[in-house]
């Protein structure tokens, strides 16, 4: 282990609409796009796995609706303690977004909430956006008014980006921060760390750090060293 | 084109412009140097297309014209002969003949058509400061700078000019250094630019005492610095610097003050027995004391005790030697204040009066 502390030298990843990368999911960022910046566009629900660009694409329809004006809010529900009283706050905004939609299944406070909110967004004329790893009939809501309701939205099930797209995405994350990751690099690390694109990030995050620690390029020996010393691999 | 000169004045703008010229090139003429004559002026110019250096003197029996000569040669012959002597330059058709004394030296030439120079700037911003001020500012953060990382935006200098205050900022991933001034005028919006490690090292290489003035020009894609003799021209590296402010601690609230001049001679000494190749020393706070010990791999131990203005206990913190004793010769006046946090955060190391000068170092583990 490298004794050396780093620098907490840090970049905001990138979570804008010129950012994402929309593999086979272009209908959705266009839905997005438009929920973000042209009032009276359908209320969107966006599903899929994780490192499928959810949470990307409702950051980025916030930035992009704030940049033109609108009031905005993020509401990141997994993240939150007392969700139903997380979505009773929610007011004054023209656009909400409501990220991790699955960490209120069951909870009967919450679901009232959101389907509450759901009416006065309605009535009041702001809108909404939603992503959650289910559609809305496979998410485990107890709430049936509110399952129609989030059935009425115009869905879209996010397919998460293949190995080449994922590559590209995580190359040019890295170049943007100076460090080159060459194929050699890329093909050994696909071939021992298969994870959806929120962790590929994540990693690169810690890597970085660990490379302006040691002051060393990011070689497959260093990237071997790295992760059997973090634990989550071993060949 | 000729001149005559005197050797001491001919040899000022050689050495203000020949460290430029790289050992290597990758084109014949960027080994030369521009010598022009226009307007009763003679200037040299010398280039290796990231960072241009452009001096003036002034000279006799002028005829006006340009060539280019082999910067290294010309140098080094103006340098050999003796004090005092006159020199006559003259171009005789694709030569360039030197005459001294009882000295005389035939030099190749290329034109100075071949010769590329940086001549407009997209201007954004123009400031004006002291040189004694720039110099300041630069020579105490330049050694932090990065050194051949991958991470191109490091090796180099950051100059964030902000509303009235300019500052100087660099970083090699491990500790970083800064120091601001206060301009006389202000500047509408924030520009941050990154002058590269060499047009940094030249720069300093080329500041005088003295109470001159300094321009500093921002332009698009070069920085652009003039003083009555020189005009110095850099390319930026094209990239974002990391928000450095993010890691300056403001939490560190265990301080203590020290005489800045006992604890560097405490370190310098411990560092002798540190380990050679992470420099580790450990510092450990109790009330009224810092008490220093390094180890080094073959058991040897030293132990220094430093007075210290503090009322913190039971704190210990390794650090790379080198990097607290460069920031504390960066640093002037008597007392040295160390502000941290615990053994995992960074510290804090500045002047007890002032925070115009800001050293950031993070811990070695223990």
């Amino acid at each position: 282990m490298i004794p050396q502390l780093p620098l907490a030298l840090r970049w905001p990843r990138r979570q804008r609409f010129e950012h994402f990368h929309a593999g086979a999911n272009a209908a959705a960022l266009a839905a997005v796009q438009a929920l973000a910046t042209a009032p009276d566009a359908p209320w969107v629900y966006l599903h899929g796995p994780a490192g499928s660009g959810r949470s990307h694409l409702l950051m980025a329809a916030c930035q992009a609706a704030s940049a033109a004006g609108r009031r905005v809010q993020y509401l990141p529900l997994a993240a939150v303690a007392d969700r139903a009283a997380a979505i009773r706050g929610v007011a004054g905004s023209e656009l909400l977004a409501l990220d991790d939609l699955g960490a209120i299944a069951g909870q009967a406070d919450a679901e009232h909430a959101l389907f509450d909110l759901y009416n006065r967004a309605r009535a009041e004329g702001s809108e909404l956006l939603f992503a959650a790893e289910a559609a809305p009939a496979q998410l485990g809501l107890g709430l049936p008014d509110l399952r129609s309701r989030l059935g009425a939205c115009t869905q879209f099930a996010l397919k998460p980006l293949d190995d080449a797209e994922r590559r590209e995405v995580l190359k040019a994350q890295a170049a943007s921060r100076g460090i080159e990751l060459d194929d050699g690099v890329l093909d050994w690390l696909f071939a021992r760390y298969a994870r959806d694109l929120g962790a590929l990030l994540d990693l690169l995050d810690r890597l970085d750090q660990a490379s302006l620690a040691a002051q060393r390029r990011i070689t497959i020996p260093f990237l071997r060293g790295f992760l059997r010393e973090a634990g989550e691999s071993a060949p | 084109m000729q001149f005559s000169i005197q050797r001491e004045v001919l040899l000022k703008p050689l050495q203000q412009v020949v460290g430029v010229v790289e050992r290597r090139q990758t084109l014949p003429v960027l080994a030369n140097l521009l010598v022009r004559i226009a307007d009763g002026k003679l200037t040299f110019t010398g280039t290796d297309l990231e960072v241009e250096m452009v001096a003036t003197t002034a000279a006799e029996q002028l005829a006006d014209g340009e060539i280019t000569i082999p910067a290294r040669k010309l140098f080094d012959i103006v340098r050999a002969l003796p004090d005092g002597v006159r020199i006559d330059l003259k171009l005789n058709g694709d030569r360039v003949a030197l005459h001294a004394g009882r000295s005389r030296f035939t030099l190749a030439t290329l034109p100075a058509s071949e010769f590329p120079t940086i001549d407009e700037i997209e201007l954004v911003e123009r400031v004006s400061l002291p040189e004694e001020v720039l110099r300041d500012l630069m020579e105490r953060t330049a050694f932090a700078m990065a050194n051949q990382d991958v991470r191109y935006y490091l090796n180099g200098m950051l100059l964030d000019l902000q509303e009235h205050t300019l500052r100087c900022v660099a970083t090699d991933g491990h500790r970083l250094a800064l120091k601001e001034t206060q301009l006389e005028s202000s500047v509408a919006a924030r520009r941050q630019i990154i002058i590269p490690r060499k047009g940094v090292n030249e720069l300093i290489g080329l500041f005088e005492t003295g109470d001159g003035q300094i321009e500093l020009e921002f332009g698009r894609n070069h920085l652009r610095v003039r003083r009555g003799d020189v005009v110095f021209t850099s390319k930026l590296i094209d990239g974002r610097f990391p928000d450095y402010e993010a890691v300056i601690p403001l939490g560190a609230d265990k301080q203590a003050t020290l005489d800045r001049e006992v604890l560097r001679g405490a370190l310098q000494r411990a560092a002798i027995l540190s380990n050679e190749k992470y420099r580790g020393v450990k510092l450990e706070l109790s009330p009224g004391r810092l008490k220093i010990v390094a180890h080094n791999p073959e058991q040897e131990e030293a132990v220094e005790e430093v007075e210290a203005d503090t009322g913190v206990s039971d704190l210990a913190v390794g650090f790379n030697v080198g990097y607290l004793l460069d920031a504390l010769a960066a640093l002037r006046g008597e007392k040295a204040r160390l502000n941290l946090r615990d053994a995992q955060s960074s510290c804090l190391v500045q002047e007890d009066d002032n925070d115009q000068a800001r050293h950031v170092i993070m811990p070695l583990r223990l």
